[in-house]
């Protein structure tokens, strides 16, 4: 690796980078001086502190990194810094709330990772800081491997990271002739498997460290009953996995692999028409439990947070399934076929189905393509897409 | 007594890949090498291929053969410009062809293998309605068309994917909950997590016996689709078929074999436009070249 001349590379990149270890708290002081705001080396300098046990300055000095990387929209960061400073020493519920309130209004929401940190409530963030483990990797280490299981979502605080394909679809790019590299995961990528929640996944890909990293991550059985106690959680999460403009965001959402989605529950609108007994179109939300060409099942969620009288055997009603794209949303009428509650272990679900009418060419195409393999199958489709077709350069052709 | 001809059924799932170019240039190809080859519009929700070759308002189309106006399926043929190629025009004019009858759809496939010719080849339409996943069953040589854009792949394989489980459910239509077992099997969401067919059959293994599961695993092994890379523009884009042909062999247990690419071909844009018939392009072309390639190489296999 070419590295620039010491004139060039400066004091706080090869602190940063790890090149020039400075060990000596007096000496940090002296280069923060120089470099009084930025987040990454106030950091690192209350990592310092931290491994000397100068607790009250390691706190203070986490507590300013987290409002530094705040002001430069690095929500995920400023969670970590501010979780490092909390587990010295416990927050007050006030000081807690006094941090979320800081977060939601002057942490960025951009894009859906920041809208994540920065849209909880008190309550919803707390549950999440609590529960986010932190895993530090060295270079080489590997943090998920193909067909294995997966079930934590994880969030890059820093560093770089590898995630290579399967040697299944690596073997067939070599037969195709065609090169494959790695894609490079850096800060504010997330990986992991995380959907459908409530079961367990494998890797699809490789995933190594090519560097130091710090890696934040959050059990999906966690996640599930974060979800179901806090609905707002649910859907910020789900923000995440949708597919957005790249133009709009950062390269974050470039390697949310489109493959996921798959497996991301789907979000269904109901309403009654007015006429059939029913008050005028009273709109209801679940989440397709088994979706076809011909008819879904939707999850209500509790009876008493939604009584759903109106939603009963033999009405007809009209719906809107949100196939996480902005152009993938479909809306189709269909009648009730039946309704019933499950026991569930947190108390019971109103499942309904409902069999769809006739629908047009383009909504069963829409549907046909989202409903057209399992999670595996998908999965497969799209890691050979991504490493036998899809163009390195879309403006560019090879020719024959 | 002359051998029924061979059928090709040109399917694809999503619409807009090119299945009536390719249908067309594969027909014109064999008709070419004096092979006597009839191709049918079989898109009957919205036939469109008499267009394609040059006729504005057919005089018969199939919906006079359902609707006994003519008696045979000869006598809905028309000569084209091409010696040796006859078409049989689609109906978009009457809807409720787009959903026949069972009766009607068995009468078509029965007259289908009564015809005087080589070869016939179905132009089917797009979607994966049971009409055009059976009429792909009954070929002798199902032929996918894939254009190298992730969403037509997806659709290319559910189509593929359809067609094993329309097979299967066909086969125990006698028997209502084998057939709500394969059912379940055909939702990728299934809560029996029966994911794969070698699932399916293991499920039916456990419920039924292994003569069913025989039967069925040599009904799968039958089914021998050839995939086709439509609009291909560069090497990489040949991969489009491979793609499918992975995937398949893994979840389905089936082999599809990879038949090559068509390259995407300014001329054909542009009779397109022009609404000049695809059959009368220069054999020089490359689109023209390429189905001859296939053509040739689906011949030596028959």
């Amino acid at each position: 690796m070419n590295m620039p001349d010491d004139h060039q590379y400066s004091i706080m990149q090869r602190v940063l980078d790890g090149t020039l270890t400075v060990d000596s708290t007096d000496e940090f002081k002296e280069i923060l001086k120089i470099y009084p705001d930025d987040p990454l080396l106030q950091r690192k300098y209350a990592d310092l502190l931290l491994e000397q046990s100068q607790l009250d300055e390691a706190m203070a000095a986490f507590h300013r990194a987290s409002q530094l990387f705040i002001d430069q929209g690095m929500n995920l960061q400023a969670i970590v810094a501010k979780i490092l400073q909390w587990s010295i020493r416990k927050p007050t519920h006030e000081e807690g709330q006094q941090y979320q309130r800081l977060l939601s209004q002057k942490g960025a929401q951009q894009t859906p990772l920041q809208r994540f940190w920065a849209n909880m409530s008190y309550a919803e963030l707390v549950t999440i800081m609590l529960r986010l483990v932190r895993v530090r990797l060295s270079t080489g280490n590997q943090i998920a491997c193909v067909d294995e299981p997966v079930n934590d979502i994880y969030f890059v605080v820093s560093g770089t990271l590898a995630e290579t394909i399967s040697p299944e679809c690596q073997m067939e790019a070599t037969k195709a002739g065609v090169e494959t590299e790695p894609m490079l995961l850096g800060p504010n990528d997330i990986f992991g498997n995380i959907f459908p929640l409530n079961q367990p996944t494998l890797s699809y890909t490789n995933v190594v460290a090519v560097t130091e990293v710090e890696l934040v991550r959050i059990d999906k059985t966690v996640l599930h009953s974060a979800c179901l106690k806090f609905p707002n959680i649910a859907n910020l999460l789900l923000e995440i996995y949708k597919p957005e403009n790249v133009n709009k965001c950062d390269r974050a959402w470039q390697t949310v692999r489109r493959s996921i989605r798959f497996g991301v529950p789907t979000k269904v609108e109901i309403t009654v028409p007015a006429g059939q007994g029913a008050e005028a179109d009273p709109l209801h939300t679940g989440i397709a439990v088994d979706l076809s060409l011909g008819g879904v099942c939707v999850d209500l969620g509790s009876p008493s947070d939604m009584p759903a009288q109106d939603l009963i055997k033999g009405r007809s009603v009209q719906l809107v399934l949100d196939l996480l794209n902005e152009v993938a949303t479909v809306d189709l009428t269909g009648k009730i076929v039946w309704h019933r509650e499950q026991k569930t272990d947190k108390g019971a679900t109103v499942l309904i189905g409902i069999r769809f009418d006739a629908m047009n060419a383009t909504d069963r195409e829409l549907l046909a393509e989202y409903c057209s393999g399992s999670i595996g199958e998908q999965n497969l489709l799209w890691s050979l897409w991504d490493s036998l077709v899809k163009p390195d350069n879309p403006g560019t052709q090879n020719g024959r | 007594m002359a051998s029924p001809p061979k059928i090709w059924a040109i399917g694809g799932g999503k619409g807009g890949v090119g299945k009536s170019i390719v249908s067309i240039l594969l027909a014109t190809e064999l008709a070419r090498l004096n092979q006597s080859t009839i191709l049918i519009d079989a898109d009957l929700g919205g036939a469109n291929l008499h267009t394609m070759m040059g006729i504005k308002t057919p005089v018969r189309t199939l919906n006079d053969f359902v609707t006994r106006k003519y008696e045979s399926m000869e006598e809905i043929c028309i000569q084209t410009s091409v010696k040796n190629l006859q078409l049989i025009c689609g109906a978009s004019e009457i809807l409720s062809l787009a959903n026949p009858q069972y009766a009607q759809k068995n009468k078509i496939v029965q007259n289908l293998t009564q015809l005087a010719a080589d070869h016939v080849i179905l132009d089917l339409g797009a979607g994966t309605s049971y009409n055009v996943l059976d009429f792909f069953l009954i070929a002798d040589n199902p032929i996918v068309v894939v254009t190298p854009q992730p969403i037509s792949i997806q659709n290319a394989y559910g189509f593929v994917r359809n067609a094993i489980y329309r097979k299967l459910s066909r086969m125990a239509s006698q028997q209502s909950g084998l057939q709500n077992m394969i059912k379940s099997a055909m939702d990728p969401k299934n809560e029996h997590q029966m994911r794969t067919i070698q699932d399916l059959l293991n499920a039916v293994d456990q419920s039924y016996n292994k003569q069913v599961v025989h039967k069925f695993r040599e009904a799968i092994q039958k089914i021998r689709p050839w995939v086709i890379t439509n609009i291909a523009r560069d090497k990489r884009d040949h991969n489009a078929g491979r793609i499918i042909q992975l995937v398949a062999e893994k979840y389905l247990t089936i082999h599809v074999e990879e038949l090559g690419a068509i390259y995407y071909d300014p001329m054909v844009e542009s009779m397109v436009s022009s609404m000049k018939p695809i059959a009368s392009l220069s054999p020089e072309c490359v689109s023209r070249k390429d189905a001859a390639r296939l053509v040739q190489r689906l011949l030596k296999r028959l």
